[in-house]
């Protein structure tokens, strides 16, 4: 197993949860905003992009994030670092769409054998793609950074998902960290003792994996004990959830709606 | 596997969203008789340690690597409906905590990890554990682990292909590049899976007895009469 890499991803995982939770707590437009107002909102912005066919009105459409991370003082740095891979690997998968789109040639090259011809429909099919795509990565984004994990489990309340699920929710986010640090511990004690810096896969390794886990899972389960030991003394009842309901509705969130709503329903009219 | 937001259309977003309602409603009424106090700290940090071990990388070629899925895991140790919302949970703190799979896209998310690849599985091993009464019982687990992820990738890959014209490529070209791409993956998912199910059952097989997969072999109800 590379140990470097499953290390990195863990930390950045860990990582990436402390700064979400600084990030929300910041006074900003979008922290400010009802979190089942964003949720609706955001859902309804990622909905609303699947409808426009022009590359112009996207490409208009990806201002709104840029300006919503700016007034939410959220650095347009992090905006953009967190919404590039996934719009990259949308532009690698759509590459071969330039060249088998048909319509009238942007592009020739010969290569003797080959003759690639990129299209100019087949440049604005690429386009449409990979900004759509960027624009619903940064709205998602942005929820992500303005909302902050108890603004999330008052939204699902608000929601009525039921409280043994809300709970499940909580506990999993709490040990997620717990977990992180079990799994970095236990990767680094097996490569102490591990003799062969191979890195390549085979059964052997792959067993190892497995054993690893069995290992962090009894742990898991011995710890789950304790912890409920813990939670019980301390007076947890499975269906008290936290019953401190998300604010009502005011003046700003209206607002906020019906500005996007009239922003994006033009985008999609016209 | 994680499908992001703008890969669907919204039809498809529609019908995923239509069929994981279903699912989440069944689990949930299925789940919420048996989880008492005790078991939802259990759940829940379970569902954190499958969460962290997804984290986890395993190399496949060329520098390239792979994470586990874990719905088959889960779908075995758990059984199919605790493991179907623990996999929901998974799924949805990943879209909402760190933007993996998007938000439109988490029916389809939940119906390829969260349902497929955990009922696949547990199905597959409860019903060769019933025939074979427990004998091989790590193939089936690894059949069932890699037959889970690869109709989970293959249910990604139509879900996509049905999404033209707002993805871009059709039935022909999306469900053979998931399906080739998660046979490895698949390969992986199994033998870990394997393994992982094999030292529970050597080392403290009395964890399984919450398992409605499992709970019917020898050695777990040994064990649980064991504890009691």
């Amino acid at each position: 197993m590379p140990l470097k890499t499953s290390l990195r991803d863990l930390v950045e995982g860990a990582e990436s949860l402390v700064y979400v939770e600084d990030l929300s707590n910041k006074k900003g437009l979008l922290q400010s905003i009802n979190p089942l107002v964003k949720l609706a909102i955001t859902l309804f912005m990622i909905s609303a992009s699947l409808f426009v066919p022009s590359l112009s009105y996207l490409a208009l459409m990806c201002v709104i994030p840029i300006v919503l991370s700016l007034a939410s003082k959220i650095p347009l740095r992090a905006l953009l670092t967190r919404t590039a891979l996934i719009p990259f690997f949308a532009a690698v998968i759509s590459l071969p769409i330039l060249f088998i789109t048909s319509g009238a040639p942007a592009l020739n090259a010969n290569f003797g054998l080959f003759n690639l011809t990129v299209t100019i429909e087949g440049i604005q099919r690429f386009l449409i793609f990979t900004v759509r795509v960027w624009f619903c990565v940064a709205s998602l984004t942005l929820l992500i950074l303005s909302m902050g994990f108890t603004a999330f489990l008052k939204m699902l309340a608000s929601i009525r998902v039921p409280s043994i699920v809300i709970q499940l929710f909580s506990l999993t986010y709490r040990y997620l960290f717990v977990s992180i640090h079990e799994i970095q511990k236990v990767l680094i004690a097996k490569e102490a003792r591990t003799y062969i810096n191979r890195h390549t896969i085979n059964l052997e390794s792959l067993r190892h994996s497995g054993a690893l886990l069995a290992t962090i899972f009894i742990r898991t389960y011995e710890r789950s004990e304790r912890v409920y030991m813990a939670m019980k003394s301390r007076g947890f009842d499975v269906n008290n959830t936290n019953k401190s309901s998300i604010p009502p509705l005011r003046k700003k969130d209206l607002l906020f709606v019906a500005s996007t709503t009239v922003i994006f329903g033009l985008l999609v009219v016209l | 596997m994680h499908i992001p937001d703008g890969f669907l259309s919204p039809q498809i977003i529609i019908i995923t969203f239509a069929i994981t309602i279903i699912f989440w409603i069944i689990a949930f009424k299925r789940v919420k008789g048996r989880l008492d106090e005790r078991q939802v700290p259990l759940m829940g940090l379970l569902t954190a340690l499958f969460f962290a071990a997804q984290m986890m990388n395993y190399p496949i070629v060329g520098g390239t690597t792979a994470h586990l899925l874990g719905g088959a895991a889960l779908g075995i140790i758990l059984g199919p409906f605790a493991g179907c919302i623990s996999m929901t949970i998974i799924l949805v703190l990943q879209a909402f905590l760190f933007g993996d799979g998007g938000l439109t896209a988490l029916g389809a998310n939940v119906l390829n990890m969260g349902i497929i690849g955990v009922f696949v599985p547990a199905f597959i091993v409860l019903a060769f554990n019933k025939i074979t009464k427990g004998k091989g019982l790590l193939v089936w687990v690894f059949i069932g682990a890699f037959a889970g992820d690869v109709l989970a990738a293959i249910a990604a890959g139509a879900e996509l292909g049905f999404s033209q014209p707002v993805f871009q490529y059709g039935l022909n070209v999306a469900v053979p590049a998931m399906a080739i791409n998660h046979s490895v993956i698949g390969v992986i998912e199994g033998v870990v899976t394997a393994v992982l199910v094999g030292v529970l059952l050597k080392l403290r097989p009395d964890v399984l007895s919450k398992s409605s997969v499992l709970k019917s072999l020898p050695a777990v109800k040994a064990a649980q009469e064991n504890t009691e």
